[in-house]
């Protein structure tokens, strides 16, 4: 495990130096945005460096070391790349910055805030290390794909019913870098850390963009970061959040684009350009939907508020990139370009590969148009037409106030957006329309992405999953209203900050066990030894049937699985992903000694179903066979055996 | 309207500098407890789901006198 914990300490450092060692080509003299481009290109350049090993059949600890080292090197040896990787970790990381930035926050902002930063960091690392994974579809096939290209040291498709494994998989990535050191996944919902921060960021960095203050600005990111939906998802194994962070990180970006544009700063916009086609690329590598997000985006060319017409906008913009990209590529051509053809590796390679492979780049999803089946699979997909979108604001409608049930991680029932976004958020956006017309611009973006996503998103009750990001919308308008408040009379003042500490508290009470988490289930997780906090252990989500193979299958034998196209497959590799794993498929009408040759195909003699992961008829055949005892027997519940 | 966005950033507004009056901003406020108070019902006593399980592991007894009202709310 030290040698583990070594190659990953040199992974961390080598990763951090080569995304600062990048930041400085994007520098854009706004430090919020700029700690916001280090944490995005952080991750592109962590989840690039994992594809690139992994695609070469190297994902293993060992490996991803060397290569660590020999990237660390290379940086430390050049002096001029040393040199700006030490500068900007200088410069950005400086604590005179945070003190004065730290200093100019009023008293109560700066206890409450104390407050906050503290439980939320002591609840993602308590969550962290007590839980194993939970989530549904992390069961099902994030993180099955993680167990299994970390078993196998490559990433790449293999044998099993889940078709949703195909599905673009740079979530999965970077959680493959946060599991291969340590060969465990102790602290894969870690993984989800990097997209908070950068939603936190990036909410910070649009609110400073259109104009509000410090105070207004950490107002609406801690409004944002409160919000369940977001919390839950940050340490839940899921890759919402990094199609979210990357979609604000787009909108910050844009509005600063803009302010250039209009002559406020320096116009330098192609550097602006090409980190938002790497957000999006990544995006669009980790879930399709930023397709239908970033339409909404664009209304920031077209939108008025800064003195120029959009004809004028768009010549200043093209006119600024005509002379600054060709010399940004003068200067650093090599290193764009690389940067660049990362992100078409990290884009598209996984819709290619489907369309390759299957004739559908969406694969398993179809698309259809206007009741035209464009791309049918029979699987769903995604459906552009009115009635679509119809039907969606009408699962809006019933969602709105989170009124159906209590907030839980896989947001059925509701939105998730919580206490401070419903309580304080709403009014308060109301306000900012009247009466901070910079608002307007923003408040316009997320409602047009809002409506282009519902037109095309698949109607299901867990489909505000897809939209985490909104309620940064609300939280940006609190922030400007707040910071008008507090310059209030007294009775004003107090109202707004003792009603934001009580939302802010009881959305931070619900995070604490994701709403979800029974204690009992925490003090058996607890009296484990971390190593064994296998997925299957805990029960919310997961039958007891899973827990079986812990008991009676040795780690060195090959389990045999039969689960429809939504069952768990993650919980039965083990926590330290040892377990081998081999799909055995049946029918009903097979004979026991067929299945039974099918799993001795397989080099199995386990054969493992599960109530509501495995189909009924599929159980029920395997009983019928261990009834009849000749060629299978149940070893445990679930758990079959050949003779 | 918006003096902040056009002096740049700033720590908070001077009330001398607020276009709106106290009273405009009272009644937003009280419009956001409002808000509020209509989002509490029923979250409230979902987001008491922590106390209450603390209660149910640690002293199930009392949570037991709560159960029917505990009841009703999840109904």
């Amino acid at each position: 495990m030290w040698v583990g914990l070594l190659g990953w300490f040199v992974s961390w450092a080598f990763t951090l130096a080569l995304s600062l060692f990048a930041v400085h080509r994007f520098r854009t003299g706004r430090r919020s945005l700029d700690l916001a481009l280090v944490v995005f290109l952080w991750t592109f350049l962590t989840t690039l460096t994992t594809f690139l090993v992994g695609m070469a059949g190297g994902l293993n600890a060992g490996v991803m070391s060397v290569v660590s080292l020999a990237g660390l090197a290379s940086i430390g040896l050049h002096s001029g790349a040393r040199e700006t990787a030490l500068s900007e970790w200088k410069d950005l990381t400086s604590w005179r910055a945070v003190q004065t930035w730290w200093g100019a926050l009023p008293a109560w902002l700066r206890r409450g805030s104390s407050v906050f930063l503290l439980i939320s960091a002591a609840r993602a690392a308590f969550l962290i290390w007590a839980l194993p994974p939970f989530i549904w579809d992390s069961l099902t096939y994030h993180l099955t794909n993680v167990a299994q290209w970390v078993q196998d040291g490559r990433i790449g498709l293999f044998p099993t019913p889940i078709d949703r494994i195909y599905t673009p998989a740079n979530y999965e990535v970077l959680a493959a870098w946060f599991t291969v050191f340590l060969h465990h996944d102790v602290v894969v919902e870690a993984a989800g850390l990097p997209a908070y921060l950068l939603i936190g960021l990036s909410v910070y960095a649009i609110s400073r963009g259109i104009g509000l203050s410090a105070v207004g600005s950490w107002i609406a990111a801690i409004t944002h970061l409160s919000a369940p939906a977001v919390v839950y998802a940050a340490t839940g194994t899921k890759n919402d959040p990094f199609v979210a962070a990357a979609y604000l990180l787009m909108i910050a970006l844009a509005i600063d684009l803009r302010r250039r544009v209009a002559g406020e700063a320096d116009a330098r916009p192609a550097g602006h350009l090409i980190v938002m086609g790497l957000a999006f690329l990544y995006a669009l590598g980790t879930k399709a939907y930023i397709l239908h997000l970033a339409p909404g985006v664009l209304v920031l060319a077209a939108a008025g508020g800064d003195g120029l017409t959009l004809r004028e906008r768009v010549r200043r913009l093209a006119d600024g990139v005509r002379t600054d990209l060709p010399r940004r590529f003068r200067e650093h051509g090599v290193f764009l370009s690389l940067l660049l053809a990362g992100g078409l590796c990290l884009g598209l390679y996984w819709n290619l590969r489907n369309w390759a492979l299957t004739g559908n780049p969406f694969y398993p999803y179809g698309v259809t148009v206007a009741d035209r089946a464009i791309l049918d699979t029979g699987l769903g997909g995604f459906h552009f037409d009115l009635g679509n979108l119809a039907a969606n604001l009408r699962v809006l409608a019933a969602k709105f106030g989170d009124k159906a049930m209590r907030i839980v991680p896989d947001l059925p029932g509701t939105t998730g957006w919580g206490w401070v976004a419903y309580g304080m958020g709403l009014p308060a956006a109301a306000w900012a329309w009247i009466h901070a017309p910079k608002f307007r611009p923003v408040a316009a973006v997320f409602t047009v992405s809002l409506l282009t996503l519902l037109l095309s998103s698949p109607t299901s009750p867990w489909n505000m999953r897809y939209v985490t990001w909104f309620p940064a919308a609300l939280a940006i308008a609190l922030g400007a209203f707040i910071e008008y408040a507090i310059g209030a009379g007294n009775l004003v003042r107090r109202a707004v900050i003792v009603l934001f500490a009580f939302c802010v508290a009881m959305n931070t009470l619900m995070a604490l066990t994701y709403n979800l988490i029974p204690f009992r289930e925490f003090q058996q997780m607890l009296a484990r030894p971390v190593w064994e906090r296998h997925a299957g252990v805990l029960h919310v989500r997961v039958p007891v049937e899973y827990e079986s193979v812990y008991q009676f299958v040795p780690p060195d034998a090959r389990l045999g699985y039969n689960v429809d196209t939504n069952g768990f497959v993650y919980p039965l590799y083990r926590a330290d992903f040892s377990q081998r794993l081999a799909f055995v498929p049946f029918t009903p009408a097979d004979s026991c000694e067929s299945i039974a040759q099918a799993m001795a195909s397989r080099g199995t003699r386990y054969l493992f179903v599960a109530p509501g992961h495995s189909e009924d008829l599929n159980i029920g055949r395997l009983r019928e066979c261990a009834a009849d005892g000749s060629v299978l027997r149940e070893r445990a519940v679930g758990l079959y055996v050949t003779r | 309207m918006d003096p902040s966005y056009a002096k740049g950033p700033s720590v908070c507004m001077s009330p001398a500098e607020l276009p709106i009056p106290d009273r405009g901003l009272r009644l937003w406020v009280a419009a956001m407890a409002a808000a509020t108070l209509w989002y509490a019902w029923p979250q409230f006593f979902y987001s008491l789901f922590f106390g209450y399980d603390l209660l149910r592991t640690f002293l199930p007894q009392w949570a037991e006198r709560l159960q029917p009202l505990v009841d009703v709310i999840v109904r």
